[in-house]
């Protein structure tokens, strides 16, 4: 059997984090598993090097080398503890200092040009995963694990140069990974490979954007025809709401890729769905585990929809977001409407959350984030006037998005009426409402003063099915 | 007649132990050769106060310091000690920051605005800000002493004054952090690696437990703004200095190789117009090259050429030994009047 696992940068940098995880390897190893690992930067690097990115232009030498200061505490520090044997605690110790060598170039090549390129803001990004690279590999050789440390470029992963989200080449990858991976596990040795970045054509340093280290693995997986891919982070896996809103939230144990995705775009802390395809193209099932808790099997996200007796599988909720609402007669009957506001929108950058129409036509809302609620409104006056649409924008501020996602809700009968029935008996008033044309999920505003409520409420209902 | 002189010494670390320690064993001498009797009023640390007008029990307070780890009972806002308490000088000993140069930078302001001398080792506020606080200094008729901020106990600063009487200095170049030549000499000696001088340099209590200061040349870069802006009458910053290279990437087989070939690595920080911190390789016999815990520097003066000083400049010992000239000169002046 051949696993990808990927490892979380916050279980990675938890304090004996590393032996956690080669105890998980070499669990696997003895059940003649074949592991491939793939890592994140350690717990906050990340946002470390972003925050750098954002910041470098303004800093002076002083700030440069404290910055570099900060990230060799991060992982000096664990390389310290692990008890390295010589010469491997020098050898990593100059791995480690090569790296940040090469990043305070980076920085002080930004400082001084006071500019900062996508490439170059890849290349700073890329840091995160090589230093965590050299912690983790030294820590698992000292575990007795024969690993081949890697980064995504060197195990093969090629992509386009479009530097902050490359997308990969899919043929030049499948056949680069197996050519790099497959030799290394026929002899029983574990690559360990730096998610996250990944190579261009032409040798320069790429990221996959959002989709991050575990893009990485389902690339991998679908690579080398793995069995399954399990992603290692600090929580019991995908959960049915989110468990500082609603106490009785509790772990999902299986859901479909469909479902999983839909979740993802409502912004459960889940897989981001650019990441799930490869495996979903692949029919590779992905599990989310507690490396805390190894025991615990966390949630399966596998091929079948399974209908369940459950109506839904989960409840989120998506804060700071408002509406905005245009309306008048002149919209009755007037093809294209619906249209040239998602135009008026997309031209002015706001991203559409959710959209509805009243049986009238006589007015059309649309969800959109709180931060570019503004910009939405003043987008859509100017904008539909100069096209002689007379029309009145309205903004609603202060609203909250619920989406009830789970495949019980496809083709059952009175779905919405039951969403309605558990969020009225709370006295709680939906503002507007919209099924996914794959049924999967029914989103709804209500008021953020009401959302919460409204989540416990739903939870009970649908979910819990009480 | 004996003139009383109080002070307050916020900043509670080696440096200010050992002064405090001189202050009680060396009583008698200052009041006998400079006629100077100091008091201390009030004493400050990270966590605590102690405040007494009419003279702190020095001996007392050491005790409790190294008991507790605090020198007093209660924590009070420091500017409130600084400007409220009836003193004459204040005495800057926190470590120094090098990002915002605080808490030092505000202790230094509110003594300015209360009209109280300063004698200060914590170099990072003259760093960032030197030409105003020199200035206000001045207009506030206090004086401002920082002789311990570079070169610990080696007068560095009033050796280049005296080099600066009669001429211009136009270059000044140095080995200005003690703790990252006590490593390169180790390395040479004994054929260490960086790592295993630098444990060797904690264990002796050159180096600081995180010593990225030193080691990566940000305590040479403030070093040498404050030279030139005091020698040179220049008005830089710390972020003018270009901080090229430190010393962590230096490896036994590159010192191995140079001293074959007759030469030595050392980190050097150089003004003449742009001031930088940079590795360089010197031969074995130039003033530069000194070895151990050291410093030197190197004046370029117009007529007369380079002067060289150098000497040991490392622990708190020495420093404490600069504020305390640094203090006797304040208290020279208090009692001239």
């Amino acid at each position: 059997m051949k696993v990808v696992m990927k490892f979380g940068g916050s279980l990675l940098a938890s304090p004996g984090g590393i032996q956690r995880v080669s105890r998980v390897i070499s669990k696997g190893s003895k059940k003649r598993m074949k592991v491939v690992v793939v890592i994140s930067a350690l717990g906050e690097v990340t946002d470390l090097l972003l925050h750098a990115a954002t910041n470098a232009k303004i800093w002076d030498s002083t700030q440069v080398i404290h910055f570099i200061d900060r990230i060799r505490g991060i992982h000096s520090q664990p390389l310290a503890e692990m008890g390295l044997r010589q010469p491997t605690y020098n050898e990593s110790l100059d791995q480690l200092e090569e790296l940040l060598d090469d990043l305070k170039l980076t920085l002080s090549g930004v400082s001084i040009l006071r500019e900062l390129t996508p490439r170059s803001k890849d290349l700073l990004l890329s840091f995160g995963e090589r230093l965590s690279l050299v912690v983790v590999s030294a820590g698992l050789r000292q575990a007795g694990i024969a690993v081949e440390a890697l980064t995504g470029g060197n195990a093969g992963i090629i992509t386009d140069d479009s530097f902050g989200e490359a997308s990969p080449d899919v043929t030049k990858t499948r056949k680069g990974v197996r050519e790099k991976l497959l030799p290394l596990l026929t002899r029983g040795v574990v690559p360990v490979v730096a998610g996250f970045i990944a190579r261009s054509a032409t040798g320069e340093m790429t990221t996959l954007g959002r989709g991050g280290s575990d893009y990485t693995a389902t690339l991998l997986a679908d690579a080398i025809a793995a069995d399954e891919v399990w992603i290692w982070t600090d929580v019991d896996g995908i959960l049915t709401a989110d468990p500082r809103i609603v106490k009785s939230a509790r772990v999902i144990d299986e859901l479909s890729y469909a479902e999983a995705e839909e979740m993802g775009f409502f912004g459960a802390k889940n897989m981001h769905p650019l990441a799930l395809a490869p495996a979903r193209k692949a029919g590779i099932p992905v599990r989310i585990r507690n490396g805390f808790k190894p025991e615990r099997l966390g949630t399966l996200i596998n091929p079948h929809e399974r209908k369940s007796s459950v109506i839904a599988k989960s409840v989120a909720l998506v804060g700071n977001v408002g509406i905005v609402t245009v309306s008048g007669e002149t919209l009755v009957g007037r093809p294209g409407t619906a249209a040239k506001i998602f135009e008026l929108l997309g031209r002015a950058g706001v991203n559409v959350l959710m959209i509805s129409q009243s049986v009238s036509e006589s007015n059309i809302s649309a969800v959109v984030r709180k931060s570019s609620l503004e910009r939405a409104a003043s987008a859509l006056s100017e904008g539909l006037s100069q096209v002689g649409i007379n029309a009145g924008v309205k903004v609603e501020p202060d609203v909250s998005v619920l989406a009830v996602v789970g495949a019980g809700m496809k083709g059952t009968p009175g779905i919405a009426a039951k969403v309605f029935s558990a969020v009225a008996s709370k006295g709680v008033n939906v503002m507007m409402i919209a099924q996914g044309s794959s049924e999967l999920n029914i989103s709804f505003v209500v008021a953020s003063r009401d959302s919460e409520k409204a989540v416990n409420a739903l939870h009970e209902s649908v979910v819990l099915g009480k | 007649m004996t003139e009383g002189v109080r002070l307050i010494i916020v900043g509670f670390g080696v440096v200010a132990r050992s002064l405090a320690g001189s202050l009680e064993a060396r009583g008698e001498e200052f009041r006998r050769t400079h006629g100077i009797d100091f008091h201390l009023v009030a004493a400050v640390d990270s966590k605590s106060a102690a405040v007494d007008r009419n003279g702190l029990e020095v001996r007392e307070l050491l005790r409790r310091k190294e008991e507790t780890g605090r020198v007093g009972r209660r924590s009070l806002p420091v500017s409130e000690v600084i400007e409220d308490t009836e003193a004459d000088v204040l005495v800057e000993l926190t470590p120094g920051n090098p990002l915002d140069a605080e808490p030092g930078m505000t202790h230094l302001k509110s003594a300015i605005k209360a009209s109280k001398h300063i004698v200060t080792a914590n170099k990072m506020p003259l760093a960032h800000e030197y030409t105003s606080l020199v200035a206000s200094a001045e207009s506030r008729g206090v004086q401002l002493r920082y002789s311990a901020c570079v070169g610990a106990g080696l007068p560095i600063l009033d050796f280049g004054d005296a080099c600066a009487v009669s001429e211009p200095v136009q270059k000044v170049e140095g080995v200005l952090n003690a703790t990252s030549n006590f490593v390169l000499s180790r390395m040479e000696s004994d054929g260490s690696s960086f790592p295993e001088a630098l444990e060797e340099a904690k264990k002796l209590g050159y180096a600081e437990s995180n010593p990225w200061l030193d080691v990566d040349g940000v305590d040479s870069a403030a070093k040498i703004v404050i030279i030139a802006n005091h020698i040179m009458k220049k008005s830089l910053t710390l972020k003018d200095v270009a901080i090229v290279e430190g010393i962590r990437r230096i490896s036994p087989t590159r010192v191995k190789a140079l001293m074959e070939e007759g030469k030595k690595v050392r980190m050097v920080a150089c003004v003449e117009r742009r001031p930088e911190v940079r590795v360089l390789e010197l031969p074995r016999d130039d003033p530069l090259s000194v070895v151990g815990a050291c410093n030197v520097v190197r004046f370029h003066c117009k007529y007369s050429g380079e002067r060289v000083v150098s000497g040991s400049a490392a622990g708190g010992v020495t420093t404490s030994s600069a504020v305390m000239r640094d203090l006797l000169r304040v208290g020279d002046s208090i009692r001239a009047g």
